[in-house]
């Protein structure tokens, strides 16, 4: 290879700006170059925007309106020049050598399409005793096959598709079943790669009554390997 | 076995689409699929109707006869408790509805339970568990922590 890949981190953002710093900041630490980190402000009103284009290169946000999590995260592919795709939400942070070592799992196997990882959670420092005490125990260091976390060649990335603006819960579940579908080769190696922020306000997951949404991803899913098998 | 069992509140989340119940066990992250007539065996379960209800029900959807549905019945319903996906419902509950009938009576054919673990990790991790009115990630009540 003649020199590094180059690496497309994407975030989206809806009225973010409370974490979003510490988001681009983790990126902007990584020990790997050269990336890109592109943040669409997916129509916030509370100043996100301005937070992501104080940064400058490598950082470029676009702005957009309101359109959810998937249709912000598409639009971040469209722009994207990478090798490899990577997407961070707003409220996360990247642990600092995250994409060097997902990226040397390709350097040893070739013909993997993406990396995956462990996840650590914690709650968000900002949150008093009493709002800590109502959320759930964080999860440490397990495993999660998400977009969230991954890093995907871009090839890849395709084979599969956009992220499906149709859901507001289960996008993640929705991408890694169709990857799994597709038939893509990957791994989830025991390396904590993200920490998960827990707040009272975890993206749009504030209606039990979208539950039901990730069961019927699970039905489109497998609707589609028996059709494929049929 | 109890007369009766009724969805886990604490550990399933169900909904039947197109015919399909999809079950999802929030505690180990597998789901499950009940098709024909064990989507209808499952819809009477949501009710918590006794054996005997289900089988008349299967008796008015499907040919076949009442020892091979009542048979396949039990089945399934073992195979749930065993997964933890339903539980010994007691006392009278409610009265239960009958399913309505299909047009026509179709062959019957002992339903499977089908158990995918495929997306386990994501399931766990996904704000799936753990989401009541407040929504997530506030801890369930009976979550003991």
């Amino acid at each position: 290879m003649d020199g590094k890949p180059l690496v497309s981190v994407m975030i989206g953002v809806y009225n973010g700006s409370a974490y979003l710093g510490e988001a681009i900041e983790s990126v902007l630490a990584q020990s790997h170059r050269p990336l890109e980190l592109i943040v669409v402000d997916d129509g916030s009103d509370d100043g996100s925007g301005s937070i992501a284009r104080a940064y400058g290169e490598p950082v470029r946000c676009i702005t957009q309106e309101r359109g959810g999590m998937a249709a912000a995260r598409n639009r971040a592919v469209g722009e994207a020049g990478g090798d490899y795709f990577a997407f961070l939400d707003a409220d996360d942070r990247f642990r600092p050598h995250k994409i060097e070592r997902q990226l040397s799992f390709f350097a040893s196997d070739p013909a993997l399409d993406a990396v995956f990882g462990h996840v650590t959670e914690f709650l968000s420092p900002d949150l008093d005793d009493a709002a800590r005490s109502r959320l759930r125990r964080p999860v440490d260091d397990m495993p999660w096959p998400t977009p969230n976390l991954m890093l995907v060649k871009r090839d890849s990335f395709f084979k599969v598709g956009l992220f499906s603006t149709e859901l507001k819960v289960g996008i993640g579940l929705d991408w890694y079943a169709r990857a799994m579908e597709a038939g893509l080769k990957t791994v989830v190696p025991v390396i904590v790669v993200l920490e998960r922020r827990l707040h009272a306000d975890n993206n749009g997951i504030r209606q039990s009554e979208q539950r039901p949404q990730y069961l019927h991803v699970l039905k489109a899913s497998l609707d589609r390997r028996r059709r494929a098998q049929a | 076995m109890a007369e009766r069992v009724c969805v886990s509140s604490k550990h399933a989340i169900a909904e039947t689409i197109e015919g399909e119940a999809i079950i999802i066990h929030l505690g180990t992250g597998a789901y499950y699929s009940l098709r024909d007539a064990g989507a209808d065996i499952w819809a009477g379960i949501e009710q918590a109707a006794t054996r005997t209800e289900i089988v008349d029900w299967l008796q008015e959807r499907y040919e076949g006869s009442r020892e091979e549905m009542d048979a396949a019945a039990l089945r399934v319903i073992e195979q749930l408790l065993g997964e933890g996906l339903v539980e010994e419902a007691s006392g009278d509950g409610p009265r239960s509805q009958p399913l309505p009938a299909g047009s026509a009576r179709k062959p019957f054919s002992a339903p499977i339970l089908e158990k995918h673990t495929d997306m386990q990790d994501l399931i766990l991790i996904d704000p799936v568990h753990e989401v009541e009115a407040r929504g997530w990630p506030y801890a369930a009540a009976d979550s003991g922590g």
